[in-house]
C-alpha cells in the first residue's frame, strides 16, 4: 500500500544521528501528528482534570439543573445540577482508563498465543484457527452482553468479558504476520546458526510482528471505548455517580429534544477521541510500513 | 466438463464440515457460559437472600448436581431434539417460544440495515476509488475514520433528533407503525456502524479492479467511463462486496441489538436485555446460541453465492 | 460526429517530445524522457527495449491508460491530421476507438465476468453505434475475422474458458469492434506459448494489410519485431538510443546496446534450432 522508501535513513548514521531521521520521518506523516495531538489533548484533560474542571463533577445542585450552557457552566448543568463540562473532563479520565486496561491482556495473551501457533503452524495452529473462527462467530455485543450478565456488571464484568473475547483479534493479526515471518529464509538461517526456537522467536521474529500488533492495539482501544461507553449507556458498564460518556448520555436521552447538547457533547468527545487513536493508528501503519 | 464440478463440490463439502465444527464450538462456549458464574451458580442468579430450598430447586432445574459432561450431554440434547435451551427462569416459558416471538423486528432491522449499508457504502468507495489520493478520496477516509468511532446507540439517538423529532418522518420508536417504515431510522444506523467497514475494504477491491487490464482494454474500445464503471468494475466489484458483508454479518448483528434498544423495537436485543437484567441463563444461552448460528449460516451462504456467482468458479454448463 | 468517410482515412501516427513520470512517495522519477517515433499510414513500428526501459509506459501514454502514479509531463501527438498536447486521456479525445489497443496478458485484458461474445457486442453497439442484431452480426463476423473457430458457440464462453492464443484472438477482436485505423500492440505474444506466438504475429500481419492498419508494436524480442515491422526504435532506460529502417538498424547498429540485442537474439536463435 504505502510507496517505496525515498528518504533513505543511512544505516552507518552515528549514534547521535539515529534518533533524528526517526523524528523527522514521524513529523512527515500528518496524520500521526494530528493523531497524537488529539490523543494528547484528551489525554491531558483526563490527567489534568481537577485542574481544568471548574466544579466538582458529582456536587449536585438540583435548583440549578439544567441550566443551559453559559460562561458559569459551559455546557450547562444536567437534571441534578452537576456541572456538564466538568463530568465530561472526568469521564475522560474513566473512559480512557479502563479503554487502556482493558486491553492490556488481550494484547499480551493474543498476541503470545498468535505468535506460538503461526511459528510452529501444523496442529497448534489449526486449533488456534478454529477457535478463532468459533469466538468470531459470536456477534460481539451478544457475547460481551452474556459474559457481563453471568459474570456481573462494572468495572470488572468490562475487563473478564474483554480478556476472554478480545485476544482472539490479537492472535489472529499476529499469527498470520509470524506465519508469513517465519518462512522467510533468515529465520532458517538463524535456527541453522544454532539458536533456540524460544531465542528466534523473541529476538528475530516478535519484533518484526509485534508493530502491526501495536497498530491493531491502537484501533482496538477505539473499539473498547465504544464498548464501554455503550455498555455503561445500558446501565451495565460503569455504576453512578461516576463520571462516563456513556451514562451521560443515557441521562441526557429525557431531554433530547430540548437539551441536546447534553447528549451531543459526550457523544463527540468518544468520537475525537476515536478518530485521535484511529490516525495514530494510520500514520503508525505508514510510518512502519516505510521501513 | 466433470471434472470442473470437483472443486466447487470439494470447497462446499470441506466449508459444511467447517461450519459444523464452528456451530458445535459456538454451543459448548455456550454452555461453559453458564459454569462461568463465579461460586454457587443458582445462590449467583437468585440473589443472597434466596431461601435454601429455592437455591436447591433451582440446581435441580438447572442440572448443576450432575458432573460437567452429563450437563453438556443434556444440553446439547435438548438443543438437538426441541430447539431449546431450557425455560426462562423468570416465567418459564420455554426459551425457543420467546426466541420465535421475537424474531421478526429483528429480521427486518439485519435485512434493512444490510441492504443499506452496500447502497451506502458502494458509492462512497466507487467516489473514493477513482480519485485516489485526491480530495474525494481524504473526505472518504476521514468520514469513514469518524464513522468507526462513533458509537451506534449515539448515532441513533442524533438520528432521532433530525429525522424524527425535526423533520417528523419516522417514528421515534417501537413498532407501531407497522414494517418497514418502523425500522428504517434503526437500520440506517445499524447501516452506519458497518458502512465505514465497507467503504474501506470495497475501496481496496476497487482500486484493484480499476487497475485490471480489461479496464484499459474497454477503455481503448471507447467505452464511456460511465459505463464501464456501471457495467464491468462495479459488477466485478460486487462479489467481493457481497463476502464482505457475509464476514460482517456478526458485527451487524450484535450492533443491531444495541440499536433495538435505542427505537424500543420489541425484538432479539430486547429480549436479551430483558434475560441479562435479571440474569435469566437460559434465555441469555439462547440468543446467544441462535445469533451464532445465524451468523454462520449467512457467512456460508454468502461465501457460496458469491462463488456460484463467479463464472470462473461455477460449474461449467 | 466521425462519419463514415472518416472512419475510413487512414493515419499516420507521430509522437513528440514525450516525457512521462512516476511519483514514488515524495520523489518524481522520469521513466520516459523526450521520446520521439513515428510511423506512415499504414506502416508498422517496433518499439524495443528490454523492461523497464519505458516502452510500455510511452505506448499506454499515447492512449492515456497509464497507471495511477504515472503522468504524462510533455509531449504531442499528431494523428488523423491534427496535432495536439498528449493529455491524461490522450488520443482517446480524437475520438472513441480510434486509436486500438492489444495488451500482454489476453486472461486480466477481459472482464472475467462477462462472456467474450458480449464484450465485443458492446463496443459494437455502444462505440460502433449499430442495432442489437447488427451488432450480434458484426460480433460473430469480428470473432471469425481474427480466426476463432465456431464463433457464434464460441461467444458464450467467458475468458477463463478460453485458450490464452483464443484469449489474445478476442482481445484483438475487440480492439477492432470500434474499427480503429491505428493499432497499439503491447507485447502480444509475449504470454503466449510459442507456437501460439507465431499465429498471432501472422493474424496481425494480416489485419494489418486487409485494413490498411497502422501498428505500433512494442516487445522486448527483437526477432519478433523484425519480423512484423518496417522500422524499429530502440528504447533504453526511457530514451531512445537508436531508430531507423528494420534492415539499416539490424545491419549497421550504431549504438552498443543495440548490438548487444542483435547478439542475444542470434545467440537465442543458435540454442533453439
Amino acid at each position: 500500500m504505502t510507496a517505496a522508501p525515498v528518504t533513505s535513513a543511512a544505516p552507518e548514521a552515528t549514534e547521535l544521528a539515529v534518533p533524528l531521521p526517526l523524528l523527522r520521518r514521524a513529523l512527515a506523516h500528518r496524520s500521526l501528528i494530528a493523531g497524537l495531538v488529539l490523543v494528547g489533548a484528551v489525554v491531558v484533560a483526563a490527567v489534568c482534570a481537577p485542574l481544568i474542571a471548574p466544579h466538582d463533577p458529582a456536587a449536585q445542585d438540583l435548583r440549578a439543573a439544567l441550566l443551559p450552557p453559559s460562561g458559569e457552566h459551559l455546557l450547562g448543568t444536567d437534571h441534578l445540577g452537576r456541572d456538564v463540562f466538568s463530568r465530561l473532563v472526568y469521564a475522560a479520565r474513566t473512559d480512557l482508563r479502563i479503554g487502556a486496561v482493558t486491553v492490556v491482556v488481550p494484547f499480551v495473551v493474543g498476541t503470545l498465543v498468535g505468535s506460538v501457533a503461526g511459528y510452529a503452524g501444523g496442529r497448534l495452529d489449526r486449533v488456534l484457527s478454529y477457535l478463532v473462527d468459533t469466538v468470531l462467530a459470536f456477534p460481539f455485543y451478544v457475547l460481551i452482553l452474556a459474559i457481563v450478565a453471568v459474570v456481573g456488571t462494572g468495572e470488572r464484568g468490562i475487563y473478564v468479558a474483554y480478556a476472554l473475547v478480545g485476544w482472539v483479534a490479537y492472535a489472529r493479526v499476529t499469527r498470520s504476520a509470524t506465519s508469513v515471518t517465519a518462512a522467510q529464509p533468515w529465520v532458517h538461517a538463524a535456527r541453522e546458526s544454532g539458536l533456540s526456537h524460544r531465542r528466534v522467536l523473541l529476538r528475530h521474529v516478535l519484533p518484526n510482528t509485534l508493530p502491526q500488533a501495536v497498530v491493531f492495539l491502537f484501533t482496538d482501544v477505539v473499539f473498547v471505548i465504544a464498548a464501554v461507553v455503550t455498555l455503561s449507556y445500558l446501565g451495565l458498564g460503569i455504576q453512578p455517580p461516576t463520571a462516563d460518556w456513556g451514562s451521560m448520555i443515557a441521562d441526557a436521552r429525557a431531554f433530547l429534544t430540548t437539551k441536546w447538547w447534553l447528549a451531543a457533547a459526550p457523544g463527540l468527545a468518544v468520537v475525537v477521541t476515536g478518530v485521535g487513536l484511529s490516525l495514530v493508528a494510520d500514520g503508525l501503519t505508514d510510518l512502519w510500513g516505510e521501513r | 466438463m466433470r471434472k470442473a464440478a470437483t472443486p466447487l463440490a470439494r470447497r462446499v463439502a470441506h466449508a459444511l464440515l467447517r461450519a459444523g465444527g464452528v456451530a458445535a464450538g459456538v454451543v459448548v462456549i455456550a454452555f461453559l457460559l453458564g459454569r462461568l458464574i463465579p461460586g454457587d451458580a443458582a445462590t449467583a442468579l437468585l440473589g443472597s437472600r434466596a431461601t435454601p430450598e429455592a437455591v436447591a430447586e433451582l440446581r435441580g432445574r438447572l442440572g448443576l448436581d450432575e458432573p460437567l459432561p452429563v450437563q453438556l450431554w443434556e444440553f446439547l440434547t435438548r438443543l438437538v431434539t426441541e430447539g431449546d435451551t431450557g425455560a426462562s427462569l423468570v416465567n418459564d416459558v420455554p426459551t425457543r417460544e420467546l426466541i420465535l416471538a421475537r424474531v421478526e423486528p429483528t429480521l427486518w432491522l439485519v435485512a434493512f440495515a444490510a441492504v443499506f449499508a452496500v447502497v451506502l457504502a458502494v458509492p462512497l468507495a466507487l467516489w473514493a476509488a477513482t480519485h485516489r489520493d485526491g480530495v474525494a478520496d481524504h473526505v472518504v477516509r476521514i468520514l469513514t475514520t469518524a464513522g468507526i468511532a462513533m458509537p451506534a446507540f449515539w448515532t441513533g439517538l442524533l438520528l432521532i433528533l433530525l429525522f424524527s423529532v425535526r423533520l417528523g418522518w419516522f417514528p421515534v420508536g417501537g413498532v407501531r407503525d407497522g414494517y418497514p417504515v418502523s425500522v428504517v431510522l434503526p437500520a440506517l444506523t445499524a447501516a452506519f456502524a458497518i458502512v465505514p467497514i465497507l467503504v474501506r475494504s470495497l475501496r481496496v477491491q476497487l482500486v484493484e479492479v480499476l487497475r485490471a487490464d480489461f479496464v484499459a482494454t474497454l477503455r481503448a474500445a471507447g467505452l464511456p467511463e460511465r459505463r464501464i464503471l456501471a457495467r464491468h468494475v462495479l459488477r466485478n466489484a460486487a462479489l467481493p462486496a457481497l463476502v464482505l458483508v457475509g464476514t460482517n454479518i456478526s458485527y451487524l448483528l450484535g450492533g443491531a441489538l444495541i440499536v433495538e434498544k435505542v427505537f424500543a423495537l420489541p425484538g432479539l436485543g430486547d429480549l436479551m436485555f430483558d434475560a441479562v437484567g435479571s440474569r435469566d441463563l437460559p434465555v441469555i444461552q439462547g440468543v446467544v446460541i441462535y445469533s451464532a448460528l445465524a451468523v454462520v449460516l449467512v457467512t456460508l451462504v454468502t461465501d457460496h453465492l458469491a462463488a456460484l456467482l463467479d463464472p470462473r468458479l461455477r460449474r461449467a454448463a | 460526429m466521425t462519419t463514415a468517410a472518416g472512419r475510413a482515412e487512414r493515419s499516420g501516427l507521430r509522437v513528440e517530445g514525450l516525457r512521462v513520470t512516476v511519483r514514488a512517495g515524495a520523489a518524481e522519477r522520469t521513466v520516459v524522457d523526450d521520446v520521439s517515433f513515428a510511423v506512415e499510414a499504414g506502416g508498422a513500428l517496433g518499439i524495443v527495449g528490454e523492461s523497464g526501459s519505458g516502452k510500455s509506459m510511452t505506448l499506454r501514454a499515447v492512449l492515456g491508460l497509464l497507471p495511477a502514479r504515472a503522468r504524462v509531463k510533455a509531449g504531442t501527438a499528431t494523428a488523423f491530421g491534427t496535432t495536439r498536447a498528449l493529455g491524461p486521456r490522450g488520443l482517446r479525445d480524437v475520438g472513441p476507438g480510434r486509436v486500438g489497443m492489444v495488451f500482454q496478458d489476453p486472461l486480466s485484458a477481459l472482464d472475467p465476468l462477462a462472456r467474450v461474445g458480449a464484450q465485443v457486442r458492446e463496443v459494437c453497439r455502444v462505440v460502433g453505434g449499430e442495432g442489437r442484431r447488427s451488432a450480434r452480426d458484426r460480433s460473430v463476423a469480428l470473432l471469425t475475422q481474427v480466426g476463432l473457430p465456431d464463433p457464434a458457440a464460441l461467444a458464450r464462453r467467458y475468458p477463463h474458458e478460453l485458450s490464452g492464443g483464443q484469449r489474445q484472438r478476442v482481445v484483438i477482436a475487440l480492439a477492432l469492434a470500434a474499427r480503429p485505423r491505428i493499432l497499439l500492440c503491447d507485447e502480444p505474444t509475449t504470454a503466449l506459448d510459442v507456437t501460439v506466438q507465431a499465429t498471432i504475429l501472422r493474424l496481425l500481419a494480416d489485419l494489418r494489410r486487409d485494413l490498411g492498419l497502422t501498428v505500433v508494436f512494442v516487445s522486448h524480442d527483437l526477432p519478433v519485431v523484425t519480423s512484423v515491422c518496417d522500422s524499429v526504435t530502440v528504447l533504453r532506460h526511457g530514451r531512445v538510443t537508436e531508430a531507423g529502417p528494420v534492415a539499416e538498424v539490424l545491419t549497421a547498429p550504431r549504438h552498443p546496446y543495440t548490438r548487444e540485442l542483435i547478439d542475444a537474439a542470434r545467440a537465442l536463435e543458435l540454442e533453439t534450432p
